[in-house]
């Protein structure tokens, strides 16, 4: 019983990913699959789950369970075994409703109506979403959605688990709630493969710990995974003086799906400064981000520099006050990389200092330099978060609003992409209001920390990584 | 009745009045289905609201067969009011099928009266229930445009190729995800909630479409 490769070679885009793999994966395996953005984890997990070469990818040699081929099993009778938690926890339900969803998945087994209701049940008080059965998916956060996904494939009775970076968008309760989840699942029998770029929690319940290095999955000896593994360590911002103000928030109200999120808020966040927002899953940063980019309604006043933003028009404001999406895709209005970059570097308020020079090394710093022709829509997810970043950066408007602007990235990348945040925030005179679940790689440019608790916003001068 | 049956009763409904030339007729059928939406509770702003849309084309084409037909006056008058009066028909038989409609049910029971391909009947759900997030969409695209220094006015090409693309990446995720999630091209399902046909609806929809025709004929309703 094992979901098995013999000779797996695997490409994407005329890119060799995989070359030449034997791997397996048993009941009762816990496996954390490690890489560098890019490395191809995404494209390794889709083929395990029998989705290529139906939806692209070219597969030769053999993935199989149970000795039969994955990728020839009818969709109806893999998704009973081996399920697949995508990277983008909102592009995975084909229904608008928790309920509708989980129906639908569960005729394509052809179950009569009461094993229906009954492993629904069972599947939602299993991950403790009994509540979430009625709510309609637009009114969920990341770490709700990935839950219901994790429902989902439970309820379809699969044993072997794939997740990929299931917790790029979720807080640190939830991912430690989830994990925990997983392990148990383990202990009953179940294989589990997970993907993820931070190693942060999961030492202590895996089996094993592969690294996809050089078109290899490399194992790794247990005494080397705390080389893998963060340190989770409490810092203290020096406290500055306070400067100038550049949101102030006047008896603010912010709601979403019908969901009080903030009441009444009195506050500011400051100019000229770094200041970072956190807060567990849910809780509402995304919306309160979107809310200072004008994309979201609120009740109350906002000022930005002393005028109300509900009186300056889109154009205008947009040209001082940009948004990082938290989805690198939206941001993107060309083809090429090189056709995002020449956009930027016409239109940038810091034309002095993004020479050409300063491009070209940045790229090589970013490991995009050899991407220049490529299309943006085909770079994995890390390095399309790098190329949105640095697009914005070349942009330099006055305020920059990032939101997970280090999601999908591995420790290294994440690193270089602070400190390339920094210089040009320094040198350009940017304001910055970030939100991050990874916290550890932005502490030494951090000025400021704000803690988003359910209906409050709290300063806060610890950061806890 | 089901929503097959209503879908069914319209589309029959509608065919017969395009062949036949009573105005009193049409009315009679506008009349029943004004009774029908007032029985199911409809507002009548909404009523009148139908009645709003269907004036300006009702006017234009009752004047231009009365002005420009080709018979005597009387008989141009008439045409007009057949006319006239068959748009009118069209609006409250359509406004009495789509009233309250929810698209989920009108698909599942389509699929389980009609045999509709279940690829089909998915793929239309999964469009539908992209439509909200397509107007976010858009609207975020236009953000996005503008945090660029480039203003994408409805005219914009650019406007129209990124929601192609994020059209693409929908349509490709959503597959893939239907596909993870057991659906099978062709494959055997289960329904969850059945949506059985009401015998006593077959008897309204043939009474009324043969009745209907009929009596034009017997009485010469014009």
């Amino acid at each position: 019983m094992a979901l098995v490769t013999q000779h797996l070679t695997l490409a994407y885009d005329q890119t060799v990913i995989i070359d030449n793999l034997d791997f397996s994966l048993s009941s009762g395996e816990f496996t954390l699959l490690m890489g560098p953005s890019g490395s191809g984890k995404s494209t390794f997990l889709k083929a395990m789950a029998g989705l290529y070469p139906q939806f692209g990818g070219q597969v030769s040699g053999q993935i199989t369970l149970d000795q039969a081929s994955v990728s020839q099993l009818p969709a109806n009778q893999r998704a009973e075994k081996v399920a697949l938690l995508f990277q983008h926890p909102d592009e995975q339900f084909a229904m608008p409703t928790v309920s509708e969803e989980l129906i639908f998945a569960l005729e394509n087994l052809a179950l009569p109506a009461e094993e229906i209701d009954r492993r629904i049940a069972w599947a939602l008080d299993k991950v403790g979403m009994t509540d979430f059965y009625h709510r309609s998916f637009i009114t969920l956060s990341g770490g709700e959605l990935q839950k219901i996904a994790l429902v989902e494939t439970l309820a379809l009775g699969a044993k072997y688990l794939l997740l990929d970076e299931p917790f790029a968008a979720v807080d640190s309760k939830a991912r430690a709630e989830l994990q925990s989840l997983l392990k148990e699942l383990v202990q009953e029998g179940y294989a589990i493969l997970v993907s993820d770029h931070d190693a942060y929690g999961y030492l202590p319940l895996i089996n094993n710990l592969y690294q996809l290095k050089d078109r290899r999955l490399v194992w790794q000896n247990p005494d080397q995974w705390g080389n893998f593994a963060w340190q989770s360590q409490s810092y203290h911002l020096s406290k500055q003086q306070a400067s100038a103000a550049l949101f102030t928030f006047n008896a603010f109200n912010l709601s979403s799906g019908g969901q009080g999120l903030l009441e009444n808020y009195q506050g500011q966040l400051a100019a000229n400064a770094v200041s970072l927002i956190t807060g567990p899953n849910g809780v509402g940063k995304s919306t309160l981000l979107k809310s200072l980019a004008k994309l979201q309604p609120y009740q109350g006043e906002l000022f930005y520099q002393k005028h109300l933003v509900s009186k300056i028009s889109r154009k205008k404001y947009f040209k001082q006050v940009a948004l990082v999406f938290q989805n690198a895709r939206e941001q993107f209005l060309t083809i090429t990389v090189q056709e995002e970059l020449n956009q930027v570097l016409a239109r940038s308020n810091q034309k002095d200092y993004w020479t050409k020079e300063r491009v070209d090394q940045v790229l090589a710093t970013l490991q995009l330099e050899n991407h220049r022709d490529h299309s943006v829509y085909i770079l994995s997810g890390g390095q399309q978060k790098k190329l949105q970043v640095l697009l914005m950066l070349i942009m330099a408007p006055a305020v920059l609003l990032l939101d997970e602007p280090l999601a999908g990235l591995d420790v290294k990348s994440a690193q270089i992409l602070v400190s390339l945040i920094d210089s040009v925030q320094k040198a350009c005179h940017l304001s910055l209001v970030i939100i991050s679940h990874q916290v550890q790689p932005l502490v030494p440019i951090l000025d400021y920390h704000l803690v988003f608790t359910p209906g409050q916003l709290n300063d806060s001068q610890e950061v806890r990584a | 009745m089901n929503l097959t049956q209503r879908f069914i009763f319209s589309l029959t409904i509608s065919l017969e009045v395009a062949f036949t030339q009573s105005i009193w007729a049409n009315l009679l059928l506008v009349f029943l289905s004004i009774l029908s939406l007032l029985w199911r509770r409809i507002s009548v702003k909404r009523l009148l609201g139908y009645l709003l849309l269907a004036a300006i084309p009702m006017a234009g084409t009752f004047l231009s067969f009365y002005f420009y037909g080709s018979g005597t006056s009387s008989q141009n008058f008439h045409f007009g009011g057949v006319m006239a009066s068959r748009i009118l028909t069209f609006v409250y038989v359509g406004a009495w099928f789509s009233y309250r409609l929810d698209v989920y049910e009108l698909m599942a029971s389509l699929e389980q009266n009609l045999r509709l391909s279940t690829t089909f009947v998915y793929g239309i759900l999964g469009a539908v229930s992209f439509i909200p997030r397509f107007k976010q969409a858009l609207q975020s695209i236009r953000a996005a445009g503008l945090m660029r220094g480039q203003s994408l006015s409805i005219f914009s090409p650019t406007l129209y190729f990124k929601a192609i693309i994020q059209a693409l990446i929908w349509s490709e995720s959503l597959a893939m995800a239907m596909t993870a999630r057991g659906f099978q091209e062709g494959g055997q399902r289960s329904h969850y909630r059945l949506y059985p046909y009401w015998p006593f609806g077959w008897l309204i929809i043939i009474v009324v479409s043969l009745a209907w025709p009929a009596s034009i004929i017997l009485f010469h309703i014009y």
